[in-house]
């Protein structure tokens, strides 16, 4: 808003007023001055002749005024004969810009209100971590609304679907109110946890609401003192549910003004929006690790096998959902082994692995061979709606000549430990996996007791900083140790630990068969 | 949900936490600069810029995984997905390290995919 001289609208139009008698611009010229020395006397100052000779001295000066404004100060001044009628000119570009002024101010403060909306709205909407969202909600309410301190109570489902309600505080300790109980839907604080409005009051103790609730009718003894009194529902815009409330506090009557208010709905927006977003991403996050464990089988006993199973979810990020593992007893006496990977995360996964893995204990429970087991899954798996990529390793046990026959859709290979604790990979690069191969070959190898089998997912021995082939190396070699340990189940949980550093970001699943000496043939 | 990597140059190039994709053109045909880790958060971004390089209607597409340190099962699972769609037609991959090779291996993919050694040979063709 500044003009090729670099003055301001108002000093522009103060310098256009500086003409002769016929109306025709003088020579003006133009001093910066210390914009201290004229604070606070307005915005258009004609300064008395002393003031003058002290700014410009030794000049000869007919006309003076000095121009405040938000870009400078700017002292005018001009040596023409007509400038000594500028007084009156001045006092009226003053008053015609006064009304101008105050309208840029309230502007400026209103676009600044926006401003600081918009960003605190960008930041709680990009958030997805629940505590961070409230801590940072409070605190940006409370300091926009010019609060002595701000509270924000939000209500959380536990997992047994009763509700139960959390705050967060800012501008004051949190030991300022842990010795009150949580407010109850009161008078004052109906409107707010019911989401019928929000409730301003200059002086909430003068309020006919306030003080008729037994035992405290009013404020507890201990109560941080507030008379300015503002609260905000907090409603879900998916849901219309209430999800909380801000509330704001001022130990002196009369602070929050209609634009408090206004800042504080739209952070209340902003707030149930980043709170329903948290909500839905911790939602899915616990229902597809549901899903996946519910769909765990427990490993059924099985004369003459001794079976260590896991199946542990991505411990970090959000990758649960895509692994599994089924032991299945056949009619024929012989016993199935599955255990695959469903590419993706989340629900989708879950849901594809339950399908994929209902699909095989069907065909494996009609006791096809592998290949076909694989083959009609494949066909099954390439017509799922959304195109799926699952890995999936099948073996059937025959217990009556001691054999493992198995087929691979690309799955890692499979482990044999024989007898004296050499390990041997098994099944390698067999198949596609399903949904994209349609031929599955199967193997067949002796499988006599004092064997073990040991099936598992990429999670135990890749990750993004550990290689598939080095990971497999370290399996292979922990492998005769743990078949030579008495106590499998631990030992599997350690060599877990080792393998992952103690904390994998991917889904493990797996299962180690163990043939018992002289068991059931 | 908002996406994570940011798009640069007109979304011919996006990334993850942990890795990129690049569009570019070399002797007419479209190539796909693959780095970092191909997993689950980069692999439908990949898709997306096949998507885009059919588009432009080069009749060759490669898919330069050099370098790349992780190929997880969803990258593979776009690998198959490209190779599969009608454009563009000719769909080749550069892959050399065992860090790409193998797991390609295991899922037998290196017989229905066009595997090269380097990007000049995928763009020869040979």
């Amino acid at each position: 808003m500044t003009t090729a001289d670099g003055l301001g609208p108002v000093a522009e139009a103060v310098r256009k007023a500086f003409v002769d008698a016929e109306g025709r611009p003088v020579a003006v010229r133009v001093r910066r001055l210390d914009a201290a020395d004229f604070r606070g006397r307005g915005r258009v100052v004609v300064p008395d002749a002393a003031t003058v000779a002290q700014l410009v001295p030794a000049q000869r000066v007919t006309g003076a005024v000095v121009v405040a404004d938000e870009d400078a100060t700017v002292l005018l001044h001009t040596d023409a004969p007509e400038g000594a009628r500028l007084a009156p000119t001045a006092a009226g570009v003053d008053a015609a810009t006064a009304e101008l002024t105050g309208t840029v101010s309230r502007l400026r403060a209103e676009a600044g209100v926006v401003d600081a909306l918009h960003s605190i709205g960008r930041r709680l909407t990009a958030q997805l971590d629940l505590d961070v969202v409230v801590q940072e909600a409070t605190d940006a309410a409370t300091g926009a609304t010019g609060a002595a301190f701000g509270a924000f109570f939000y209500n959380l489902i536990d997992q047994f679907g009763e509700s139960y309600t959390l705050y967060t505080l800012s501008g004051v300790p949190r030991e300022a109110f842990s010795r009150f109980p949580m407010p109850r839907n009161t008078a004052v604080f109906g409107p707010t946890f019911d989401g019928t409005g929000t409730v301003r009051s200059p002086d909430i103790t003068t309020d006919p609401r306030f003080g008729h609730n037994a035992p405290y009718r009013g404020m507890p003894e201990g109560h941080l003192p507030v008379r300015s009194y503002l609260a905000v529902s907090v409603v879900s815009p998916t849901s219309g549910e209430v999800l909380g409330g801000f509330f704001f506090g001022h130990p002196e009557t009369d602070r929050f003004t209609e634009r408090h208010e206004y800042l504080a709905e739209g952070i209340a927006g902003y707030a149930a929006i980043a709170l329903d977003n948290a909500r839905l991403f911790e939602r899915e996050r616990t229902l597809a690790a549901e899903l996946s464990r519910s769909m765990v089988p427990a490993a059924p006993l099985i004369p003459g096998l001794d079976l260590v199973t896991r199946y542990l979810p991505a411990a970090t990020g959000s990758k649960v959902g895509g692994d599994w593992f089924d032991v299945l007893r056949l009619g024929s006496g012989a016993t199935a082994f599955v255990i695959g990977d469903v590419v993706g995360h989340g629900v989708t996964a879950a849901t594809v692995m339950g399908q994929v893995r209902t699909a095989i204990r069907s065909y494996a429970l009609l006791e096809l061979p592998p290949s076909e087991v694989l083959r009609n899954v494949s066909q099954l798996t390439g017509r799922f709606a959304e195109p799926s990529f699952v890995t999936c390793f099948y073996a059937v046990h025959d217990p009556a000549d001691h054999s493992l026959t198995y087929a691979n859709a690309g799955h890692l290979p499979a482990v044999l430990v024989h007898a004296d604790g050499t390990p041997e990979q098994i099944g390698e690069a067999l198949a596609q996996p399903l949904g994209v191969g349609t031929e599955f070959p199967q193997e067949k190898v002796a499988f006599p007791p004092e064997t073990d089998l040991v099936l598992y997912t990429d999670g135990l021995v890749e990750s993004r900083t550990r290689d598939l082939t080095v990971g497999i190396a370290g399996l292979l070699a922990a492998l005769g140790g743990l078949r030579a340990g008495p106590d499998a189940e631990t030992a599997w949980d350690r060599l877990i630990h080792d393998l992952t550093g103690g904390s994998h970001d991917d889904d493990i699943a797996l299962i180690h068969v163990r043939r018992r000496d002289g068991g059931a043939a | 949900m908002a996406e994570s990597g940011a798009p640069a140059d007109d979304a011919g190039r996006v990334e993850t936490a942990g890795g990129a994709v690049a569009l570019s053109e070399s002797d007419g045909a479209a190539v796909l600069a693959v780095s970092g880790a191909l997993d689950l958060a980069l692999a439908p971004k990949l898709r997306r810029l096949v998507d885009r390089a059919a588009r432009t209607g080069a009749p060759v597409l490669v898919i330069d995984l050099s370098a790349v340190d992780f190929l997880a099962s969803a990258g593979m699972a776009v690998l198959v997905w490209a190779h599969r769609q009608a454009e563009p037609a000719d769909v080749r991959v550069v892959a050399s390290s065992r860090l790409t090779l193998r797991p390609l291996e295991l899922t037998r993919l290196t017989d229905e995919l066009a595997v090269f050694p380097s990007l000049p040979a995928a763009l020869e063709g040979a």
